[in-house]
């Protein structure tokens, strides 16, 4: 008995230690303090006014959507046919790619960002551009989809693709309207994470990062290496909002228990 | 349509493998090798490994990762095993996975920083400690490599989680019933069955805990202020602030060296050892 009620209390401790940080960031970005207090001293939504009014964080908020966004768009147009491919043909170097694929993950970020701004900087005067850091983030999210989309065409199989070739579809309408609509949910699940992997990165973001220019995530790290304040609060608060309405549209197209299964 | 037109849409991805990823790290691979006037040395490996300044970041890097990996695989082991094989209600699962998953969304800027928050002298542990009278004055969290240490795991967690509740949630539960039948208590037949069976999950989540870590850059900067270094924060460094791209090519390359390595040896194990699912 005394066990049971040790391990829950252990349980509930480790639960805590993984919610805490997020808890703590949206309580004190509502603090009427000056500074960071936890728990948060009375309750204001002035922090979130401060961030509204400085349109330096709206700039970033939206150069890092419209980054994520296009990197996600471009790596979707990419990927799903490299999935489909992988998953019903063998060829000379799959085994290659799909080590990348595997790998992609565990590569050091800051090593490919160190990479990125070396190789660029041999063909252009400024790396720090918009279009280097798009491209860079389009390797970084494209394994996201591959993966998502890869496991799906699997598990699809190509009876059905093959039955819309036998009534008289050629390759482009079977794969529009069968094949599309019936991997649509791995697409947008797999698009919603590669959407995050791109809006949350600093490692290579940082190193191709125009001082003019700067994604969200990097501006903050910029600041709380200097300064914190509750208005940095409320800037994280706002992007931990972001990521609750996300995982609730990932949950609602593909059930969580199965991403963490992938 | 000929066989060959199948793989045209392949291109654009290997353009972009090839141009966008396999390039840059080879650039940064011959860099590395070359002085400033362009001609080959092995100057830059041999001063990175070798002087004493460089050799205690490394120590310090790998240390903090052996740490962060065997409290992450602990703590790891007990929620993933919680949640697949204990929590049996489909609502409170989904709660859990909720919890789990949402901070790989946010980015570790923010979750650093809410450490920062909790472990500061003013901070909430700090005070709660002083108010219940344990310490008379705050203990140092911040700055030190026990705040690296806690950042890191909470910020890596969610992945050994993942690797773990992927293969438990595979393994039959009518084994552990089994193991009852035959008089097993509920101890013995996690260590003789589930623990065995979950090997899988317990190596790809080490070493991805492993070499996320020793490569980590936000957690460790912004937690440790600076005042302490490891390896990524060598490596901006040497990029952004003293601009000596070749040195910081090669500590590049050889931290890129060493995850290749964890990840074959990873591969090695999962494909010798251990067939899939199982004890071959």
């Amino acid at each position: 008995m005394i066990g049971k009620v040790a391990s829950r209390l252990v349980i509930f401790m480790l639960f805590l230690f993984l919610a805490l940080p997020l808890i703590v960031l949206i309580a004190t970005s509502f603090t009427e303090a000056g500074y960071l207090s936890f728990p948060p001293e009375g309750f204001t939504f002035k922090w979130y006014l401060e961030v509204l009014r400085d349109t330096s964080y709206l700039d970033s908020f939206a150069f890092s959507f419209y980054l994520a966004l296009l990197a996600t768009a471009i790596s979707i147009v990419i990927g799903v046919p490299t999935a489909q491919i992988l998953a019903r043909h063998d060829f000379f170097g799959k085994r290659l790619i799909e080590m990348f694929l595997s790998s992609s993950l565990l590569l050091p970020q800051i090593v490919f960002g160190v990479a990125l701004l070396q190789f660029f900087s041999y063909f252009v005067a400024k790396p720090q551009s918009f279009w280097v850091l798009t491209l860079g983030h389009i390797v970084l999210t494209l394994p996201y989809i591959i993966r998502t989309c890869l496991a799906s065409f699997i598990g699809l199989g190509k009876s059905l693709e093959e039955a819309g070739q036998d009534l008289g579809a050629n390759r482009i309408k079977t794969f529009v309207f069968i094949t599309l609509p019936l991997i649509k949910p791995s697409v947008i699940a797999g698009g919603l994470f590669a959407f995050a992997i791109s809006w949350i990165n600093v490692e290579v973001t940082i190193f191709l990062s125009a001082s003019n220019q700067m994604a969200l995530p990097v501006k903050m790290f910029n600041y709380v290496q200097y300064n914190v304040d509750p208005m940095i609060a409320a800037v994280s608060a706002l992007t931990i909002y972001l990521a609750f309405i996300l995982i609730v549209i990932i949950d609602y197209f593909v059930e969580l228990e199965n991403i963490a299964a992938n | 349509m000929p066989k060959k037109l199948i793989y045209l849409p392949l291109i654009p991805f290997l353009v972009v493998l090839i141009l966008f990823f396999v390039f840059p790290l080879l650039t940064v691979l011959n860099n590395s090798y070359l002085d400033k006037q362009g001609s080959f040395t092995l100057v830059h490996y041999i001063k990175f490994l070798t002087d004493p300044y460089y050799l205690n970041v490394l120590f310090v890097t790998f240390k903090i990762s052996i740490i962060v990996t065997v409290i992450t695989l602990l703590l790891g082991y007990a929620i993933a095993y919680y949640v697949t094989k204990v929590l049996k209600s489909k609502l409170a699962k989904r709660i859990a996975y909720v919890v789990i998953i949402s901070p790989i969304f946010t980015s570790a800027v923010v979750r650093s920083f809410g450490w920062i928050v909790i472990l500061g002298n003013n901070g909430f542990i700090n005070q709660m400690l002083l108010k219940i009278g344990l310490i008379d004055q705050p203990i140092q969290l911040l700055y030190n490599e026990t705040g690296i240490i806690i950042g890191l795991i909470y910020i890596l967690a969610p992945f050994m989680i993942l690797s773990l509740t992927s293969v438990l949630q595979s393994i039959d539960s009518r084994l552990d019933e089994a193991a009852a039948d035959l008089g097993y208590s509920r101890w013995k037949s996690f260590i003789k069955v589930t623990l065995p069976l979950s090997v899988p999950g317990i190596l790809s989540g080490v070493m991805m805990v492993f070499s996320l870590s020793l490569s980590s850059y936000v957690t460790p900067a912004l937690i440790s202020g600076g005042k302490i270094k490891v390896l990524a924060m060598l490596i901006y460094e040497q990029m952004t602030q003293l601009m000596n791209w070749q040195f910081g090519g090669a500590m590049s390359f050889v931290m890129l060296v060493v995850s290749i390595v964890i990840l074959m040896v990873n591969n090695y194990l999962l494909k010798t050892r251990w067939s899939e699912g199982g004890r071959s």
